[in-house]
């Protein structure tokens, strides 16, 4: 009997204590534009808040492929809070995100008081990227200075001509990458901005 | 992301068996890091067992939790 007394007094006591530190993280759809994503992030910060709770860090990953679908969906849009909560807030935070339709997945887990959090790097998508761009720039630098130094006015000719069509062949690799991200960026402005209601 | 020294931890190469993140002084595995994460997994994505990676007991659990976490939010696929 002394046992059963101890261990409700053990797990009142552990209910009623009040702040810990939590990291939640979730994955919203990927169709979602920008300002409804701001409208999205602005009210979970009002429902963190609303109850004694401190939002210590936000983070928006942006879009990122998913290892396996969820829901038909190959892509989702990462966003991590740290946060400071009451813990017998945690369940209601827990049904708040079952049952929102733009969350696709959810995690919350309590951390340690001396956690610090370390910002999420993209390995594999950005190097690519970085290494298609650095060496198209790296030759043309090369040649300019051999400008300089080689006096002959032939020699200049040459050179030029063949700078001149390696530009033009850049333009023209390099316009056509960029196009869909900016295209996104556009759609998502024009029908931001506007609020149609369709 | 926390960058790790891994240690190769043959047994037979080396003579005493060492654990990478008792060496590098972790004391919680980031689920996020998957980099890191994944110098632990198969070709198939299954976790590595002790003998092969040389992760002390302790660190293992924890690895596994932090595969498992990262499994549940698609940052790493469950097979291959």
């Amino acid at each position: 009997m002394a046992k059963k007394k101890l261990v409700k007094k053990v797990v009142s006591r552990i209910i009623e204590t009040e702040n810990r530190m939590y990291e939640i993280m979730f994955i919203l759809k990927p169709d979602m534009l920008e300002a409804a994503i701001k409208k999205k992030l602005k009210e979970f910060n009002d429902f963190l808040t609303s109850k004694e709770g401190k939002v210590t860090l936000e983070d928006l990953w942006g879009k990122r492929p998913l290892a396996y679908t969820i829901k038909q969906y190959e892509e989702g849009i990462y966003v991590v809070y740290n946060a400071e909560l009451v813990s017998s807030f945690i369940s209601e935070l827990e049904v708040h995100l079952r049952l929102d339709n733009d969350v696709i997945r959810h995690i919350v887990m309590s951390i340690d008081e001396d956690y610090s959090y370390s910002k999420f790097d993209e390995e594999l998508d950005e190097k690519d990227d970085k290494s298609d761009t650095k060496p198209k720039k790296a030759p043309v630098k090369k040649e300019e200075p051999k400008k300089e130094e080689v006096k002959k006015e032939e020699v200049k000719e040459e050179v030029k001509e063949e700078v001149k069509e390696e530009v033009k062949e850049e333009v023209k690799e390099e316009t056509p990458e960029p196009s869909k991200s900016e295209l996104d960026d556009k759609l998502d402005k024009i029908l931001g901005d506007v609020d149609l209601d369709i | 992301m926390a960058k790790y020294i891994f240690s190769t931890n043959q047994k037979h190469a080396l003579g005493k068996r060492r654990c990478t993140f008792c060496t590098n002084q972790v004391g919680v595995i980031d689920y996020k890091d998957i980099k890191s994460l994944q110098h632990f997994l198969n070709a198939f994505q299954r976790i590595k067992g002790r003998y092969y990676t040389g992760v002390c007991l302790n660190h293992q659990k924890k690895l596994g939790r932090a595969v498992k976490r990262a499994r549940h939010m698609a940052l790493l696929p469950f097979t291959n």
